[in-house]
């Protein structure tokens, strides 16, 4: 499929982002994986605000752009800036962020040529994602299993022969498909849980991942955020965070009933999850939660930051 | 690619489901609940992937109260497997790779 961005009118462009510029300029717009427009209960999105839609086919007819990759840019806003309940304000929400951050609401848009083919910008942001992840330097590549990063590998050079415009197979697919779900099954670590489950879900050809793209990167995202904030952590403090994600790992994996029940409770195995996990631990250990998490908000930001710069790039580039 | 998942409804579920050759996946959601949105695009994405093997369709459980009575639906997103319109698996994994796998099984 191919797009035109603004149908190649850059007239058009001014007239579509006029709204949008001037009720995110008021904080009026709350960025969302979701295209929220006039969705009740729901403030308006800055795709949704765009298009003047909820649905991902009128989006795209009206703006030649992909929802794949409104989306993704409306994931990094919402990863990089707190959203609260504002009931007296204007919007009923506030939006707090770095400037840096909120200015990347307009700045996608703004940095999109009218008729460009913006087809190709996920998958090949998915693939600056898998490189940056597989690299020696990567914050948590400690915590990535041989098994998973070969997975990661051989991802990254099948991804490189489709962009290059070369075939694979569905076999070559099945074995990198199969070998991924062994390294997740035998993972054990505790910051991995989302780095096997993210390279496990993207095992499929690049283009046919745009769709479900920002979706798989957002828990990715979370916990690759969550891991930078261990560095202003007290060694106690980070041996309790490993706990939390075994937790959190246990209860989503643990089978469900067709109610959503679950017949064993995990954490029985887990006492030290159960404890960080327990109203209690997290009402006694607030205060210090919220420093670390504003101590290390340089750091995530600086993240995200880099993140929306790729994106930049690919836009300008296409 | 929506097009390919056939919304289903108690007026054609007999022509749709019942009467399929194919068998059937049915993503039993409401426009309301987020993870049932967050897994459109995985169900999507199998799609055309099975297009030659199974029929996939959804069913908005607000809209039609008798198939989610029938199918006894307590939670969603919930995808059954069906042959004939009677289920024959639920199915439980949520990333595409997963439930790749199991509807592999299943088909093969």
């Amino acid at each position: 499929m191919t797009f035109e961005a603004f149908a190649g009118h850059p007239v058009f462009k001014t007239q579509m982002l006029e709204t949008v510029r001037a009720r995110w300029s008021a904080r009026a717009l709350a960025p969302s994986l979701d295209l929220n427009w006039k969705r009740e209960g729901q403030p308006d999105s800055i795709g949704g605000t765009l298009a003047e839609t909820q649905d991902r086919g009128e989006f795209e007819l009206r703006t030649g752009i992909p929802a794949d990759l409104a989306q993704l840019c409306e994931l990094l806003i919402a990863a990089g800036v707190r959203t609260s309940d504002a009931p007296d304000g204007a919007a009923g929400f506030s939006l707090e962020g770095a400037d840096a951050l909120l200015a990347f609401g307009i700045e996608w848009l703004d940095a999109i040529r009218p008729g460009a083919d913006l087809g190709l910008i996920v998958p090949l942001f998915a693939r600056h994602c898998l490189d940056l992840l597989l690299k020696p330097e990567f914050d948590l590549a400690a915590h990535i299993s041989l098994e998973l990063r070969d997975v990661g590998f051989r991802i990254l050079i099948l991804w490189g022969r489709e962009l290059a415009g070369q075939g694979t197979t569905r076999a070559e697919w099945r074995d990198v498909q199969r070998a991924a779900m062994a390294a997740t099954a035998n993972d054990a670590g505790a910051w991995s849980y989302r780095i096997a489950t993210f390279i496990e879900a993207i095992a499929w050809p690049v283009r046919s991942v745009s769709r479900e793209f920002a979706g798989l990167f957002e828990p990715f995202l979370f916990n690759w955020s969550m891991y930078l904030e261990t560095a202003f952590m007290t060694d106690e403090e980070r041996t309790d965070r490993e706990h939390l994600l075994l937790g959190w790992k246990a209860l989503a994996t643990a089978p469900r009933d067709e109610a959503g029940n679950i017949d064993v409770d995990p954490l029985d195995a887990l006492p030290e999850s159960r404890r960080v996990i327990s109203s209690d631990h997290i009402a006694r250990t607030m205060d210090r939660v919220l420093a670390v998490r504003e101590a290390a908000r340089g750091r995530k930001d600086e993240l995200i930051r880099s993140l929306m710069d790729a994106v930049l790039t690919l836009i300008r580039g296409a | 690619m929506s097009d390919i998942i056939i919304a289903v409804d108690q007026v054609n579920f007999e022509e749709e489901v019942v009467a399929s050759t194919l068998p059937v996946l049915i993503d039993f959601w409401a426009p309301w609940c987020a993870p049932c949105r967050a897994l459109l695009p995985t169900i999507e994405a199998l799609a055309p992937i099975y297009a030659d093997s199974l029929k996939i369709v959804k069913i908005d459980i607000d809209e039609n109260p008798g198939l989610k009575e029938k199918f006894s639906i307590q939670s969603i997103p919930q995808l059954y497997l069906t042959k004939a319109g009677e289920q024959v698996a639920r199915l439980t994994s949520r990333t595409r790779t997963q439930l790749a796998a199991e509807l592999d099984e299943f088909l093969s």
